[in-house]
C-alpha cells in the first residue's frame, strides 16, 4: 500500500526552537489517524509540513507522492485541510464564502455542502465575522470535505463546538470515511473521540516520534489488570517492570500494564493470583505512553 | 500607569525597528540640513510638527493595543492613569521643544507648546484607528507647516489656549469610559475578540462588519487555470467584486486630495505655493545642486508618498495559511501578477497627476502653458517604474515574514517612513539621471533607462520566484 504522506528525517526549526525533531513517518493510504500529543508537541507543524504550508528545515516530506515544496493543483485538489485556527474571510456571508472557495475546486459536491449545512445547523446568509468559533469549525470541515479530498487533515477541529455539534460531526465523519475511503488524519485532545474513528495512533513528544502502531496494538500492549489473591493477601508491591502503575487493597488492587501479556502466566504463577484483564482506552493510555517514555 | 510601565509596552519588535529608524531620520535630516540656507529655529519647527505627529501615533497605537482589552477594563484607575501617562509625555514633548527653542534661538518659543499639543491630537485620532484622517492630517501638517506656524506666532497666547483647550477636549473624548464601554460591549467585537489573539484584528475586522457597502456575488463556479484567473480570485476575496470600483474611487479620491493640497496653495499666493513642501524637502534631502526644475520636486515628493501607500494599502496576496490547489510556482506568478498591475496602476495615476497638476500650476504660476517640467516629469515616470519594485520586495517581506499583527498595526507609519525612503530614492534617481547620461543621444538614454526598468521588474520577478519555493507560506 503506497503512502499518502511520508516523512523522512523531518526537522523544523523556527530560529533556534525545534518543533520537529529528526522525525520519520509514513501514513499509509485509507488509513484513519489519531495524532496525539501533548501541547507543543509539533501536531499542528506536522500538519502543515504535509500541506506545504511549512517547509522542512531538515529531511524530506511527502504527500501524495510529492514533495511537499512542489504541490500542484493536482494534489492540492485531493487535499482538505481544517486548521486549529480558522482565518475566514470575514466579510463573506457563510453562502458567499463556500461559493467562493468552491470555485476553486472542480468536484465541489454541492449536495454534500447543503447535507451538511443542514446537519450542523449553519445560517448560510450569517455574516462569516459574526459567526461563534463552534459555527467557524463547522464551517471550516464543511470547506474541507466537500470536495472529496483524499487526504483529510483535522487539526482540533471539534475544540471549540458544543456537545451536540460534536456528535453530529462524529457521524459524519463515520459517513465520510465508509463513503470517500480516504486518508485522514485528526489531531485532538478530545481522545475519546478519536478513539472512535481512528485504526492508527501516532503519538509525538518533544517534536520526536514516540509511538506509530495500531489502536488495536496500543490497547493489547496498555491493559489493566485486576488482581486479586487466591491464598489471603497480596504484596504491598508489585516490583515487575512492566507494571506502570499500581493501587487498591490487600485483597484486590488494579494493575496497570505495558507490554504484559507475554508474562501474565508467569506473574499469576508467581503470585498465586487472579487476574481478570480490563482493555483501556485511549484516554488513559496516552498518559502512559507518555509517563512509560519519561 | 507609570510610566516606566508605558514605555516598557513601547519596547516591542514593530518599535524595535520603527524608533531606530526615526531617530536616524531625525539625525539625517539635521546633518544634511546644515549647508542649506535654513534658520536652525526654522529646522526646529518643522522637525517639531513631524516629530509630535509620528510620536503621537506611535503612542496613540500603544494606547490602543492596551486598552481595548477585556482585562484592562476591570483594572482600576487605568484609563485615567493611561491618559495621565499620555498627557504626560505631552507635557515633557513641550518642555524639550521649549528647552531647544531657547538654546537654538535664544528665547523661549511659545510654538513649543504645540509639541504637546500635536503630540496628543495625534495619539487620540491614532486610538479610535482613523488611519486616513491621520494620513491626510500628516501630510497637510506638513505642507501647511509655515502657514501655521505664522499663525501661531502673530497670536502666541491665544493659540496656546487653544491648544491646552484642544489637548484638553482630545483627552477627554479620547479616554471618555463611556466611548470604551460601548466599543468594549459591542457584540460583535466581543466574539471578534475571542476569536482573535490580537484586539486589533478583532477591531478592524469589526470596522470592516460595520461597512454598508456589501460585495457582489462571487459568480464563477470554476476559477479556472490560468494566473489571470486566480489574480482576480484574490481580487475578490481581498475586497469582494466590487474591489475594482472600489479601487478607483479610492484612487481618484487620493488624486483629488493631492490636487487640493497641491494646487490650492497656488491659488492662494503665487510666493506661498508649495513653500512648506520645498522647504520639507529641502531639509530632507538638501540637493547640492540647484534645481533643475524645481515645479516637478513637491509633486514628486506627493506622488512617492502617494505610490507608497497604494502599494502598502493594496491587498496582492492569496490568504496566508490557506490550502488552495495552487502551486508555489502559481502563488509566485499571482503575487508578481497583482504587483505589475499595481505599478501600471501607479504610473498611469503618477503620470495623469503630473501633467495636470504639473500644468495647472505652470499656467497658475506664470501665466502660461509653458511645458519646461517635461523632462523632470518624464524621469520621474521611469524612477518610480525602477524603484516600484523595491517597495514591493519590502511589501512582500512584510506580509510574510513578519507577525500578522506588527506590520499592519503600524501600517500609517510604515507608509510614511516608506514614502519618505521612496521620494528620497525617486527625486535624486531622477535628477541625477542628465549628469549620468550627459553626452548621450536621447533615444539611447530611453532605451537604456527602459531597459533598466524591465531588469528591476525582471529581478523582483525572480525574488518573488525564489521567495515562494523557499519560504513557510504562514
Amino acid at each position: 500500500m503506497s503512502a499518502a504522506f511520508e516523512l523522512t528525517g523531518v526537522s523544523k526549526r523556527f530560529g533556534a526552537a525545534p518543533a520537529l525533531d529528526e522525525l520519520s513517518l509514513s501514513i499509509p493510504e485509507g488509513s484513519v489517524v489519531g495524532l496525539i500529543g501533548r501541547n507543543g508537541c509539533g501536531k499542528t507543524t506536522l500538519l502543515r509540513l504535509v500541506v506545504g504550508l511549512y517547509l522542512p528545515t531538515e529531511g524530506h516530506c511527502e504527500a501524495l507522492g510529492c514533495p511537499v515544496g512542489k504541490l500542484g493543483p493536482d494534489e492540492l485538489s485531493r487535499i482538505g485541510v481544517v486548521h486549529q485556527e480558522s482565518r475566514f474571510l470575514v466579510w463573506m456571508k457563510v453562502r458567499q464564502h463556500l461559493r467562493y472557495i468552491a470555485s476553486f475546486y472542480k468536484d465541489w459536491d454541492q449536495d454534500r455542502e447543503q447535507r451538511l449545512l443542514k446537519e450542523l445547523e449553519l445560517d448560510q446568509e450569517a455574516r462569516v465575522g459574526t459567526l461563534s468559533p463552534g459555527n467557524l469549525q463547522k464551517l471550516a470541515i464543511i470547506l474541507a470535505v466537500c470536495h472529496h479530498p483524499k487526504l483529510l487533515l483535522l487539526d482540533e477541529p471539534m475544540a471549540a463546538m458544543d456537545p451536540i455539534g460534536r456528535e453530529k460531526l462524529f457521524e459524519f465523519l463515520l459517513d465520510l470515511l465508509q463513503e470517500d475511503g480516504n486518508t485522514t488524519v485528526i489531531s485532538s485532545h478530545a481522545l475519546r473521540d478519536v478513539e472512535r474513528i481512528v485504526d492508527r495512533v501516532v503519538c509525538l513528544d518533544g517534536g520526536r516520534l514516540l509511538e506509530d502502531t495500531s489502536l488495536d496494538d496500543l490497547q493489547e500492549r496498555f491493559a489493566r489488570w485486576i488482581v486479586t489473591s487466591k491464598n489471603g493477601g497480596l504484596p504491598d508491591h508489585f516490583s515487575e517492570g512492566y507494571v506502570l502503575e499500581q493501587k487498591g487493597d490487600p485483597f484486590r488492587k488494579q494493575l496497570l500494564v505495558a507490554d504484559g501479556a507475554s508474562k501474565l502466566e508467569a506473574f499469576q504463577n508467581k503470585h498465586h493470583l487472579e487476574v481478570t484483564l480490563q482493555p483501556l482506552n485511549l484516554e488513559r493510555i496516552f498518559p502512559l505512553l507518555i509517563g512509560k517514555k519519561n | 500607569m507609570a510610566l516606566y510601565a508605558f514605555f516598557r509596552l513601547l519596547v516591542r519588535p514593530a518599535f524595535a525597528f520603527i524608533l531606530p529608524l526615526l531617530v536616524v531620520f531625525f539625525v539625517l535630516l539635521l546633518v544634511l540640513s546644515l549647508d542649506a540656507d535654513i534658520s536652525p529655529v526654522h529646522r526646529l519647527d518643522l522637525s517639531m510638527v513631524v516629530f509630535s505627529l509620528v510620536l503621537g501615533t506611535l503612542v496613540g497605537q500603544t494606547v490602543h493595543d492596551v486598552r481595548y482589552r477585556f482585562f484592562s477594563w476591570t483594572l482600576p484607575g487605568f484609563q485615567r492613569k493611561l491618559s495621565a501617562t499620555v498627557i504626560g509625555i505631552g507635557l515633557l514633548l513641550a518642555l524639550i521643544w521649549a528647552g531647544s527653542y531657547t538654546l537654538l534661538g535664544g528665547e523661549m518659543n511659545p510654538i513649543a507648546g504645540f509639541a504637546g499639543f500635536f503630540l496628543i491630537f495625534m495619539a487620540c485620532a491614532a486610538m479610535q484607528r482613523a488611519i486616513l484622517p491621520v494620513l491626510i492630517i500628516l501630510l497637510a501638517a506638513l505642507i501647511w507647516s509655515d502657514f501655521i506656524l505664522g499663525l501661531i506666532r502673530a497670536q502666541p497666547v491665544g493659540w496656546t489656549a487653544f491648544a491646552l483647550l484642544g489637548a484638553a477636549a482630545f483627552s477627554y473624548a479620547g479616554f471618555n469610559r463611556g466611548s470604551l464601554r460601548k466599543i468594549l460591549l459591542s457584540p460583535h467585537l466581543f466574539l471578534l475578540v475571542n476569536m482573535f489573539n490580537s484586539a486589533e484584528e478583532a477591531r478592524a475586522t469589526e470596522e470592516k462588519l460595520k461597512r454598508s457597502s456589501h460585495p457582489r456575488e462571487w459568480l464563477r463556479s470554476f476559477v479556472g487555470t490560468e494566473v489571470r484567473d486566480w489574480v482576480r480570485a484574490v481580487e475578490y476575496g481581498s475586497h469582494g467584486a466590487m474591489s475594482r470600483l472600489r479601487s478607483k474611487i479610492s484612487s481618484c479620491a487620493s488624486f483629488a486630495l493631492m490636487g487640493f493640497l497641491i494646487v490650492q496653495p497656488a491659488f492662494m499666493n503665487d510666493r506661498s505655493f508649495g513653500l512648506g513642501l520645498e522647504h520639507a524637502f529641502h531639509v530632507l534631502f538638501s540637493p547640492p545642486v540647484p534645481l533643475e526644475a524645481p515645479i516637478y520636486v513637491p509633486v514628486s515628493l506627493f506622488q512617492a508618498i502617494w505610490a507608497t501607500a497604494f502599494v502598502f494599502r493594496a491587498e496582492g496576496f492569496l490568504q496566508r495559511g490557506w490550502v488552495y490547489p495552487v502551486s508555489r510556482r502559481q502563488r509566485s506568478q499571482v503575487v508578481y501578477r497583482m504587483s505589475l498591475r499595481q505599478n501600471l496602476r501607479v504610473v498611469v495615476m503618477f503620470s495623469l497627476s503630473f501633467l495636470l497638476y504639473g500644468g495647472l500650476i505652470v499656467f497658475l504660476r506664470s501665466g502660461t502653458d509653458d511645458l519646461d517640467f517635461m523632462p523632470g516629469f518624464f524621469r520621474g515616470v521611469i524612477a518610480v517604474s525602477i524603484l516600484l519594485p523595491v517597495l514591493q520586495w519590502i511589501r512582500l517581506w512584510l506580509h510574510h515574514a513578519s507577525s500578522e499583527s506588527g506590520p499592519r498595526q503600524w501600517s500609517v507609519v510604515l507608509v510614511l517612513l516608506g514614502g519618505a525612503f521612496f521620494a528620497g530614492l525617486v527625486w535624486p534617481t531622477a535628477h541625477f539621471w542628465p549628469r549620468i547620461f550627459a553626452g548621450v543621444d536621447l533615444p539611447i538614454q530611453a532605451s537604456l533607462l527602459v531597459a533598466l526598468a524591465l531588469a528591476s521588474q525582471g529581478l523582483y520577478y525572480k525574488v518573488v520566484t525564489a521567495y515562494y519555493q523557499g519560504e513557510d507560506l504562514i
